[in-house]
C-alpha cells in the first residue's frame, strides 16, 4: 500500500486552501450560518454536499487502488455524538459561528469573531474539566461503537480500513459512487434559497431564467457580504465574486462546483498526507495550554492533534488573502452586526458580543463532547462516509432549526 | 481614525499592505519549514505554533490599523453616512 507523511508546515498550506475557498463561498460571515439556522439560505449544505460528492469516490478509487490514506472517522458513542450535536447546533445558530468559520471571520477582520474565539476557548476548557469526571467518561463510553464507516471499521491508527465480513475495498469504492450520486442529488434538487421558485435540476433542464424572488435574494446576499468591505472596481474579480458567482442560486454551476471540488480532494489529499480536516481541536490544545495543562483531556489532545494548529492559522490566512485580494470583505474590526441577529437584538455591540462568546462557547463545547466539529465530523466523516458523522450532523440540524425558529423567529 | 476619501492615497496604502502580507506570508512559511523540517513528531510544539501566530496576528494588527483609513463601503461603493 503507498503510504506517506508530510512534514508539519504543509498543514499551513492546506488551511490556506480551504480558508481562502471558504471564505470566497461566503462561509466566514455569521450571517451566512444565521441564515443556514434559519433555513433561509442552505448555502453550507449544498457546499458541503457539493464537496463531499466529488471526493468520496476519489479518495474510495484510489484505495480500492492500493492507496492508503490516515482515515479518522470518529468513534460512534451514540450519547455523546447526539448530544454534542445537538449543543453544537443550538451554539451555532445563536453565534452564527462553528469552529473553522472562527478563524475565517478573524481573517476578514470580523470584530464579534474576538469574542467567538474567546468563547471557544472556555466551552473547550469546560470539556476539559468534564471529560475526566464520571459524567464526561459515561458520555464517551456508553453505546460505543467504535470507528465505523458505511461497509467497514477503522482500526485505530491505521491507514486501512477492515470491511465488513464479504465487502472488498472495490466494494467500497461502488458504495461511495452510489453515495456521491444521493448527495449530489439532494443538492441538485435544494433551492439554496428559502422562497426560490426552482431547485437546479428545473432550472438547469427547462433554461428557466432567475426569478425576481432570486434576483433580490442574491443581491441581499451580496449586500450583507461586502458591508462594511472595502472597495472595489466595477470590472474586478472582486465584483464578480460577490455580486454574481457566490451569491449564485444554482449551486451546480461551474464557480460553486469548482470551489466545492477544491475544498473536497484538498481534504482527500490532507488524508493522504498526514490526517484529516479538522478545526476545534486546536480550541483544546489552546485551552490545555493556557489554563489546563494537566489534565486527562489535554495530556490525550496534545499527544494526538498532528498538525491542526498549523491547519488553522492556515485557514485564518487563507481567509485573509482571499477578503484582502479576492472579495475585498475585509472590514478592519469596525462594529459590524449580522443583520439577522440586528433586526431580532438591535445594534448594541455589548450583547451581540454576548451572544458571540456565548454562543460559540455552547457550540465549542458540543463539539469536544462530540469529538469534532463542522470540519471533522461533518466535511471529514461525510467524506469519508463515516457514522458517527451522519449522527452528528442530524442533531446539529435538529439543534440549529429548533434554535433559530425561537431565537430568530417572526413576531 | 480618520477615514481618508483622496483616492490615489488610498490606492498607495492599499498597494503597501498586499507588499506587507506578500512578504509576511513568505515569512511564514520559512519560518514554518525552518521549524518543523527535521522535526519527527506528530504534534506541533506550543512554540512552533506560537512563533507562526505572532506573525499572523502582526499581520492582522497592521491591516487592521491601515484599512481602517477606508471609508466602509457595500458592494464595493463607499456607504453614505455612519456605519450601522
Amino acid at each position: 500500500m503507498i503510504t506517506f507523511t508530510a512534514p508539519l508546515w504543509v498543514g499551513i498550506l492546506i488551511g490556506f486552501i480551504i480558508g481562502a475557498a471558504a471564505e470566497a463561498w461566503g462561509i466566514g460571515n455569521p450571517e451566512t450560518l444565521i441564515r443556514l439556522a434559519k433555513w433561509e439560505d442552505r448555502l453550507f449544505v449544498d457546499c458541503i454536499l457539493l464537496g463531499v460528492a466529488i471526493a468520496t469516490p476519489v479518495m474510495y478509487g484510489l484505495y480500492a487502488a492500493g492507496v492508503g490514506f490516515h482515515w479518522s472517522p470518529k468513534a460512534l458513542y451514540l450519547i455523546g455524538v447526539g448530544l454534542g450535536g445537538l449543543l453544537f447546533g443550538i451554539g451555532l445558530a445563536i453565534s452564527g459561528y462553528f469552529p473553522g468559520s472562527t478563524w475565517m471571520a478573524l481573517g476578514e477582520g470580523r470584530r464579534d469573531a474576538i469574542y467567538a474565539v474567546f468563547g471557544g476557548l472556555v466551552g473547550a476548557a469546560a470539556w476539559t474539566a468534564l471529560f475526566q469526571t464520571p459524567a464526561g467518561q459515561w458520555l464517551v463510553n456508553t453505546l460505543n461503537f467504535g470507528s465505523q464507516v458505511i461497509g467497514a471499521t477503522h482500526p485505530a491508527g491505521k491507514e486501512y480500513l477492515v470491511p465488513w465480513s464479504g465487502l472488498t475495498p472495490l466494494d467500497l469504492f461502488i458504495f461511495s459512487l452510489i453515495y456521491a450520486g444521493v448527495l449530489f442529488t439532494i443538492a441538485y434538487f435544494l433551492p439554496r434559497y428559502k422562497g426560490g421558485q426552482h431547485s437546479c435540476i428545473r432550472a438547469t433542464l427547462k433554461g428557466e431564467k432567475i426569478s425576481d424572488f432570486e434576483r433580490a435574494k442574491r443581491l441581499d446576499t451580496a449586500m450583507y457580504l461586502t458591508y462594511g468591505g472595502l472597495p472595489y472596481d466595477d470590472n474586478s474579480v472582486a465584483k464578480k465574486l460577490n455580486e454574481y458567482w457566490a451569491v449564485e442560486s444554482n449551486v451546480t454551476r461551474f464557480y460553486m462546483l469548482s470551489v466545492g471540488g477544491i475544498v473536497g480532494l484538498t481534504v482527500v489529499a490532507e488524508m493522504f498526507m498526514h490526517q484529516i480536516f479538522g478545526e476545534s481541536t486546536t480550541y483544546s490544545w489552546m485551552a490545555g495550554h493556557v489554563f489546563l495543562p494537566d489534565f486527562k483531556y489535554s495530556q490525550i489532545v496534545f499527544k494526538g492533534i498532528g498538525w491542526e494548529p498549523f491547519s488553522d492559522i492556515g485557514t485564518l490566512l487563507g481567509s485573509f488573502f482571499a477578503a484582502i485580494f479576492l472579495t475585498r470583505r475585509f472590514t478592519a474590526f469596525r462594529k459590524n452586526i449580522p443583520p439577522s441577529w440586528q433586526k431580532r437584538f438591535g445594534d448594541n455591540e455589548a450583547i451581540r458580543a454576548l451572544g458571540a462568546f456565548g454562543g460559540t462557547a455552547l457550540m465549542m463545547f458540543g463539539a469536544r463532547m462530540a469529538n469534532g466539529c463542522a470540519s471533522g465530523h461533518i466535511l471529514s466523516g461525510l467524506l469519508q462516509m463515516s457514522l458517527s458523522g451522519w449522527e452528528f450532523l442530524i442533531m446539529v440540524m435538529i439543534g440549529m432549526l429548533v434554535t433559530a425558529r425561537i431565537v430568530y423567529g417572526e413576531r | 481614525m480618520a477615514i481618508i476619501y483622496d483616492q490615489k492615497k488610498l490606492q498607495q496604502l492599499d498597494k503597501t499592505f498586499k507588499i506587507i502580507f506578500l512578504i509576511g506570508l513568505i515569512v511564514i512559511f520559512a519560518v514554518a519549514i525552518a521549524e518543523t523540517q527535521n522535526y519527527n513528531g506528530f504534534s506541533p510544539t506550543a512554540s512552533q505554533v506560537a512563533t507562526v501566530g505572532y506573525i499572523v496576528i502582526l499581520l492582522l494588527i497592521i491591516a487592521a490599523v491601515i484599512y481602517s483609513q477606508f471609508p466602509p463601503s457595500v458592494l464595493g461603493k463607499p456607504i453614505k453616512g455612519e456605519l450601522q
